[in-house]
């Protein structure tokens, strides 16, 4: 509402809503195209040849018979799933007390953590990627599941850090030692005190490790080596044969962009309920 | 809370580890002829920067620095207006449509390249729904699109953040003191969105200047970028006689790119609070 | 927030113990949709194993892979030239053929073991497939096939101007088409020849640099011809066939070409290497050879099979499926120096890199 003023005459309020329809035209017109090759009843889908929903059956339901590809496809997906949520739950904890370290800084020293911390949020993934592949291959530590694993960790900090910082920052420290003062030790004001204040943002620099690691590529390529594959890197073999792609590939990216639309319609809902409540 | 500081040091020491030493190895690979796989004493090499004498290095350098910067201007152009346009729309509708913003990216970055590979066919199933035909696999506007398309978002979300905690007042003020819309925006509102602008311009910029997997694919491989040169020397030729110490000096290249983006980013925002 | 990390722990946990099994684990490193996947199932089956299979793009690729010490792969399947490469480089260890019972009742053809034994890879490789380069083209316009077959390799790099047109993104398969282009040999290391086949790939201004992608985009008519393997068109041309869809695309082997062997090695420093020897055993069972030879559409290098597979049975009789019909002349590629290797390697990056 604060910049409505501005936008008062009419026909730059016009051009702004042409620019924006424009801009979710072009940004959903690939999900339009994802959604209909999951839809179509055409194996190499040059053609449109009806309306089917095998493929999301067979994605979901066909364990008795899957084809080797299907087999394949879905351990990189468990392998997607499993390193996210596993690097999810590090990161968050780690990103976590370093923010309630760096938050208890002196302003000069925070400031320099901060900027330290944000060398990998800035760094294109591709230096990231083969800067970690490099100390990896320095210290002898073969490639596979578990560099994944500690590049993702690695990568998702710094938005824990990012997301966790700004709460802490609005916290009075006065009942931080009050809790102290009453007899409670430092972890227990930490976890009675700090962790309930902040946990919005633990909870949204949570959200965001998840999905910067289900939807990593380039890092995870580089840290990978041979015995470890999740969605992005089976794809990436894959499109050198494109014909070779499988429709069971959009139809997994439908039912994740779905289970999105659920959890934050879910989020939000709850939201608005505790908002009427208070 | 100062007893609580000591929680910072363990991270001191993982950016350390995993900064500051691979940069340094980055460094020492770039100028040397160190071999990755088969560590042993090395010598100083400064032979390696032949490799930016090779013409197809220089149209790679300067086809990524060229589209990444129209990438990032159009982004930029297009980018502003509608986060300006989404602060003025009542709360809930702001909500929906941030929201409705994010949902593409939720889609693996690798099948939306997909997605525009199909749509940029002469012969797919985008022109046989829609009728139409774009056939442009294989040029730069095919690369520049689809990373537009790819980046795009990250200029919007830092400039709304920016704009939409904007303080009404100073609009006001501004008004009050006779100033007039234009006036209002060059004086007050833009200098003060600078923040998200830098933000969003380097969120586009250096993912754009090395991206990889989408100029291979858009491309057909005949519009070569940086990030498709680096991949090649580490992954693909890495087995030839000083490859991947070539694609290390390349790398410290971009990196010098991202360290001036630091930089910049620092004299805005200290904490990076428009980062995410 | 407490019962939401509670159940996260929970999930993890259980995750964790489903993902652990410990099955002994072979390292198979080979070329994209280039081994039967449910033959590998049956290997995994029958000897209780499982395996580990890494598609590589190009033989330069696999090349990488095998020297970073990071992963160590038990099977390797790359072309002639590079196997020349890396027994040079001591990165092989011999076969053991005792342990190969299928391999003693296997005749390798004639011409194929007259090609490889000339440059002494032989105690190092048990061949896997062996073929040539060739153009594929759409039949859509009718026109093409008189042209191609006319012109041969210049239709490739002479026509660019009226017809889309993919080349290989592989520096041995491009620089070899270009110099037999200009009728010199494939393994030329003159400088003023390389030079002509580099002035060649770069007028030839071909609309898309790919690898497997260029079957497809000829086939959905995208391209109008390209340079693929033989293989390439056969696989193409039987799932099409089993797919009853119409086939719009021929494939055209010029009279002087390339001809290629890919063969199975095994790496010095290869964990399994009694498993190796097992699961190479496996795919020369007479039944699982010729059943993976359909698959992968490239000429078997064994006899018995090939005789299988041109039999009405499979009904590969075409001219072209024979990589080496009597009487003609082809040419085989060969490491060379590391010299020459670099110099294709920067022909085709300035190749790719001109407009």
């Amino acid at each position: 509402m604060i910049n409505s003023r501005l936008m008062k005459k009419k026909s730059r309020q016009g051009a702004g809503l042409l620019l924006t329809i424009l801009l979710f035209a072009f940004l959903y017109l690939p999900i339009i195209i994802i959604f209909i090759i999951s839809i179509n009843n055409s194996t190499r889908g040059y053609r449109f040849e009806g309306l089917t929903l095998k493929w999301y059956s067979e994605l979901l339901f066909n364990f008795k018979t899957p084809s080797s590809d299907l087999v394949i496809f879905r351990e990189a997906i468990f392998n997607t799933i499993w390193v996210a949520l596993r690097s999810t739950i590090i990161a968050t904890v780690l990103g976590t007390i370093f923010a309630i370290g760096i938050n208890a800084l002196d302003k000069k020293r925070r400031v320099r953590m901060m900027v330290l911390n944000n060398i990998p949020v800035v760094n294109p993934d591709i230096v990231t990627g083969i800067s970690l592949m490099v100390v990896f291959t320095l210290i002898s530590f073969s490639l596979g599941e578990t560099t994944v694993l500690i590049a993702h960790v690695f990568f998702s900090i710094p938005y824990v850090v990012l997301s966790v910082v700004p709460k802490l920052k609005r916290l009075d420290p006065n009942m931080y030692e009050a809790a102290l003062d009453l007899g409670c030790s430092r972890l227990c004001a930490i976890w009675k005190v700090i962790i309930p204040n902040i946990s919005t943002g633990i909870i949204g620099g949570a959200l965001i490790a998840f999905t910067m690691s289900i939807d990593d590529f380039v890092i995870s390529y580089f840290t990978s080596g041979i015995d470890f594959e999740n969605v992005s890197i089976w794809l990436y073999t894959k499109m050198k044969n494109p014909q070779n792609l499988n429709p069971t590939l959009y139809a997994y990216n439908v039912l994740i962009i779905l289970i999105t639309i659920g959890v934050i319609l879910f989020i939000s809902l709850k939201r608005d309920r505790k908002e009427k409540q208070k | 809370m100062k007893t609580l500081r000591r929680y910072s040091f363990p991270y001191l020491i993982w950016m350390i580890l995993f900064v500051l030493v691979p940069t340094l190895f980055l460094v020492v690979l770039a100028f040397s002829d160190l071999s990755l796989y088969r560590l042993s004493a090395f010598s100083i090499r400064f032979d390696n920067f032949a490799i930016f004498q090779e013409s197809y290095i220089i149209t790679a350098l300067s086809n990524s620095l060229i589209y990444a910067f129209v990438v990032t201007i159009l982004s930029f152009l297009i980018g502003y207006p509608v986060a300006f346009y989404l602060t003025t729309l009542s709360e809930k509708t702001k909500k929906i449509l941030i929201a409705l913003l994010i949902l593409p990216l939720w889609t693996n970055m690798l099948v939306r390249i997909t997605a525009w590979e199909r749509i940029f066919s002469p012969n797919s199933i985008f022109t046989d729904i829609f009728n139409v035909s774009i056939p442009i696999l294989g040029t730069q506007a095919a690369v520049v699109i689809g990373l537009l398309a790819l980046y795009l978002p990250f200029m919007v979300f830092p400039i709304f953040s920016v704009l939409d905690k904007l303080d009404p007042k100073m609009i006001e003020a501004s008004k009050d003191l006779g100033a007039n819309d234009t006036q209002t925006f060059i004086k007050v509102i833009f200098p003060l969105s600078l923040g998200g602008v830098v933000s969003g311009f380097i969120m586009t910029f250096l993912p754009s200047l090395t991206a990889f997997a989408l100029p291979e694919t858009l491309g057909w491989r005949r519009v070569p970028m940086i990030g498709m040169e680096i991949q090649k020397k580490f992954i693909i030729e890495g087995f030839q006689a000083f490859s991947i110490n070539q694609g290390a000096l390349i790398s410290i290249l971009i990196m010098l790119f991202s360290i001036a983006s630091f930089i910049l980013i620092t004299r805005v925002d200290k904490e990076g609070e428009t980062l995410i | 927030m407490k019962k939401f990390l509670l159940l996260l722990v929970v999930v993890s946990a259980t995750l964790a113990l489903i993902g652990c099994s410990q099955k002994p684990k072979l390292y198979v490193l080979n070329w994209g949709d280039y081994m039967d996947p449910e033959l590998i199932l049956a290997f995994e089956k029958e000897y209780g194993v499982s395996v580990s299979y890494k598609p590589a793009g190009s033989n330069e690729e696999m090349a990488t892979l095998l020297q970073a010490s990071t992963t160590t792969y038990d099977i390797v399947i790359p072309s002639d030239y590079m196997i020349d490469k890396l027994v040079k480089e001591d990165m092989l260890q011999p076969i053991n053929f005792e342990l190969l019972t299928n391999f003693e009742s296997l005749d390798v053809i004639d011409r194929l073991y007259d090609l490889y034994a000339a440059t002494n890879i032989a105690p190092y490789v048990v061949p896997y497939a062996w073929g040539t380069i060739g153009i594929l083209y759409n039949t859509t316009n009718p026109i093409l096939k008189a042209l191609i077959e006319q012109q041969g390799w210049a239709a490739l790099f002479e026509f660019g101007s009226t017809y889309k047109v993919g080349m290989y993104d592989s520096a041995r398969d491009a620089v070899a088409a270009a110099l037999l282009y200009k009728g010199f040999h494939v393994n030329s290391s003159d400088q003023s020849e390389l030079d002509q086949a580099e002035q060649a790939l770069k007028d030839a201004n071909f609309n898309a640099w790919g690898e497997d992608n260029l079957k497809g985009l000829v086939i959905s008519g995208n391209l109008d011809m390209a340079l693929v393997y033989s293989g390439d068109y056969f696989s193409e041309y039987y799932v099409a066939l089993e797919d009853g869809i119409a086939i719009n695309f021929d494939f055209y082997v010029p009279e002087s070409t390339n001809v290629w062997m890919d063969a199975m090695v095994i790496p010095k420093n290869a964990q399994n290497v009694e498993l190796a020897h097992k699961f190479i055993n496996f795919f020369l069972r007479e039944d699982i050879a010729i059943a993976n030879s359909d698959y992968i559409g490239y000429a078997p290098c064994y006899t018995s099979v090939y005789d299988a597979l041109i039999s009405e049975e499979y009904g590969y009789d075409f001219e072209t499926f024979n990589p080496y019909p009597a009487g003609s002349v082809r040419q085989m590629y060969v490491y060379g120096t590391d010299d020459r290797q670099s110099k294709i390697i920067a022909i085709l990056n300035r190749a790719k890199a001109a407009r």
